[in-house]
């Protein structure tokens, strides 16, 4: 007989299994012979790249997480015109994949670029080498500009929410601004500060587009070298292993430093009323955050517009399209299949409290935690090994790319739906129950038009995430098979930058709308 | 006996809230439960309902087992409803909506005017719950409860969000109808006076 509780229940297994049979690959190489590759990688390359690793992700963390905080406490604290339009505004930077400001920006202050060129034109006296910047300082700049919303909408939801009575009291004690933010905001955010500092640093951690752009080695882009340029595949998966091991140390210093300070959490706060600033004031500010935008999203988008008009002559259309068609498909129906996956995941978890539930939740988070490329080896090898099983060659079809992606990003769609029915609760699908409806018909009539916010959250920051995802597409992606992103990134390879702007144009474009989409109904929620 | 519940227990995390409880009731009657916070009064009401599972106990309405040691049917197959302290009005639905939510009976519409009528909402019919007043939104869960015709009506605390003037107009209003109804009734309330005011038999949990 049909029974929803059953269904869920053996997906949960099923699921379960399948992570670990996917992650199983990386504890049989303990007992396997290493090779002279990997040899050689111990002795001149790991630490090199443990090094520039830890660095980038320690820098841009602490930058990003103390920019996202600064401003989520100028537009939560401050009344002035455009505040509203600044707060969405400073959502969009999620729009930007960091490898594109990557190539803006070194573009931006190389000798043919726009800053030094306008130089020259205006027979301004510099030196070249002013412009000479490390690869790894660009690096932690540009992942500073791309990732700090995520710090941004973690604490701004904070401040907005639960610190207002603590505020008012410190204003009426006396306290100045600067004390308020360093006294009451910064220590009482410091969860917020830390879920969104973690996110940054698992962003970090995966991404092969930046480091693999400034020639910086790391991680992802020796995995990426070994397995795609020298063919070896031993090497790249125990780089994985070793990465993999690195996330994990990773997610659980965070997990400790959040036990230790989660008793900060206010649970009695009230919601903040903005001070109105004086006009002079509020000039100043408007004009310093518009200033940053400028700098930090207008200059780049302006530049890529411009690039992107230059370059519509040359543009192929049938590649282009192709590309458009793949990255849109590719989103849509992944973005859809883990949505279905995450809700019946969670609501296993929702119907019986038990240990099954508990461990796929904690696994499908995990999927999220683990850089691109590690899932992507691993996927490889599970699907090389289903070769002796399956009569046909899914290790080249599109079914590799996809199934990577769902393990990557399920942990998204799944904390989302999550969100939504605790926030939801038990209740209308048991009122719902006791006016004679069975739990699954509850579900689709009460609960699932309930949680339709948090499944269309869910369903577009994966849509997000997969319109610019890299290195998965890059290394799983079949013979001749183009998205966007990967066309942008083989064109900024091949310094070809006019002609990448265009497909990025387009992923921004497509990223502003979902972004605009997604705060609209995160506004509502909130008010 | 209509409603018999005989030797309940249920235990939570190994802490025991209900031991060995018996109740028995005649069809349409009013049964009030007494007792102190933590009691394990509204745990009652969600293990007759069919929301939490006892460990043990026999429970017989109109001659069929609902629950015993073996077997247990389902929430929804029950025919036992039950009102909410805090209402759990569906948001996206309408008073009309609501009302009419799980009914399957051939003439629905007739049925729901009569309702409608009844708890005086016949006006109101295309609001939303979320611009009816909290009197209203009162009278809303408990037509839904009565409008399907359950064989056992169990109210949690039903009118303690309203001020007294509403709640004894309410109150005996809502009675009546049970009446009209022929509902059997268990009612949940801290409040003692009320009990010995509505109920033909009132029974006190302790801890």
């Amino acid at each position: 007989m049909f029974s929803w509780k059953r269904i869920t229940k053996i997906s949960s297994i099923l699921w379960i299994l399948l992570i670990f049979i996917l992650f199983s690959e990386t504890f049989t190489l303990l007992f396997k012979p290493t090779n002279e590759n990997w040899q050689h990688s111990v002795r001149y390359v790991l630490g090199d790249v443990s090094m520039n690793t830890l660095i980038i992700v320690g820098f841009s963390t602490l930058f990003a997480s103390l920019l996202g905080i600064s401003l989520a406490s100028m537009v939560t604290l401050f009344k002035f015109k455009g505040r509203k339009l600044f707060s969405f505004l400073f959502y969009l930077p999620l729009a930007f994949p960091p490898y594109v400001l990557a190539y803006f920006w070194t573009y931006f202050i190389s000798y043919t670029g726009t800053l030094q060129t306008l130089l020259r034109s205006l027979n301004i006296p510099y030196q070249a080498t002013w412009f000479v910047v490390d690869p790894k300082f660009m690096a932690i700049f540009v992942y500073t500009l791309s990732l700090f919303p995520y710090v941004y909408i973690s604490t701004k939801a904070i401040i907005n929410r639960s610190l207002g009575n603590y505020i008012e009291n410190a204003r009426v004690l006396g306290y100045s601004y600067p004390r308020i933010f360093s006294k009451l905001i910064l220590p009482l955010s410091l969860p917020a500060l830390l879920s969104g500092g973690l996110l940054v640093a698992l962003e970090v951690l995966s991404d092969y587009g930046v480091v693999s752009y400034l020639g910086i080695p790391s991680f992802s882009t020796a995995i990426v070298r070994s397995w795609l340029r020298f063919q070896d595949f031993d090497t790249a998966l125990r780089l994985a292993a070793l990465l993999m091991i690195l996330t994990l140390v990773l997610l659980a210093l965070f997990a400790f430093i959040g036990r230790r300070i989660r008793n900060l959490v206010p649970s009695k706060g009230k919601p903040l009323q903005p001070t109105a600033l004086k006009p002079r004031h509020a000039l100043i500010l408007i004009s310093l955050l518009t200033l940053f935008l400028f700098l930090s999203f207008g200059i780049p988008l302006l530049q890529l517009i411009y690039w992107s008009i230059q370059s519509l002559p040359s543009i192929r259309l049938d590649q282009f399209m192709s590309s458009l068609t793949n990255s849109l498909g590719l989103s849509i129906g992944v973005s859809l299949i883990i949505l279905i996956i995450a809700f019946v995941l969670v609501n296993h978890g929702r119907i019986q409290n038990g240990f099954i539930g508990a461990i796929s939740g904690k696994l499908t988070l995990l999927g999220y935690s683990i850089p691109g490329s590690v899932i992507g080896i691993l996927s490889l090898v599970l699907f090389l090994n289903l070769r002796n099983i399956i009569p046909f060659k899914l290790n080249q079809s599109i079914l590799l790319l996809v199934f990577a992606l769902i393990i990557r990003y399920a942990g998204l769609a799944f904390q989302s739906i999550e969100q939504g029915f605790n926030k939801l609760g038990l209740k209308f699908n048991e009122a719902a129950q006791v006016l004679g409806q069975s739990y699954f018909k509850a579900l689709i009539k009460v609960d699932l038009i309930l949680i339709k916010p948090a499944l269309y959250s869910a369903f577009t920051m994966v849509f997000l995430d997969i319109i610019k995802e890299l290195p998965l597409s890059l290394l799983l992606r079949p013979f001749n098979f183009n998205t966007l992103a990967t066309q942008v990134h083989q064109y900024a390879n091949d310094e070809m930058l006019v002609e990448s702007a265009f497909p990025t144009l387009v992923i921004l474009i497509l990223s502003f709308l979902m972004i605009t989409l997604l705060v609209n109904p995160m506004r509502k929620e909130t008010h | 006996m209509y409603f018999e519940l005989k030797q309940l227990s249920f235990k939570y995390d190994q802490t025991s809230i209900i031991e060995n409880f018996d109740l028995s009731a005649d069809k349409g009657s009013i049964t009030a439960i007494i007792g102190e916070s933590g009691s394990g009064k509204s745990t009652l009401l969600r293990i007759l309902a069919g929301l939490q599972d006892a460990n043990h106990g026999v429970f017989k309405l109109d001659d069929q087992i609902i629950f015993d040691d073996k077997s247990s049917i389902d929430t929804h197959k029950r025919k036992i409803g039950l009102v909410f302290q805090d209402y759990t009005l569906f948001p996206h639905l309408t008073v009309y909506q609501n009302i009419a939510f799980g009914m399957r009976q051939k003439n629905k519409k007739d049925r729901i005017q009569s309702i409608l009528k009844m708890v005086e909402l016949e006006e109101d019919t295309k609001k939303y719950p979320y611009e009816c007043s909290g009197g209203m939104q009162q009278r809303i869960a408990l037509a839904r409860a009565i409008a399907n015709q359950p064989k056992l009506l169990l109210l949690d605390e039903p009118f303690s969000n309203l001020d007294q003037e509403l709640k004894i107009r309410l109150r005996s209003q809502f009675i009546d109808w049970a009446k009209q109804e022929a509902i059997t009734l268990i009612w949940v309330t801290h409040d003692i006076e009320e009990a010995y005011a509505i109920a033909d038999q009132v029974i006190e949990l302790k801890k």
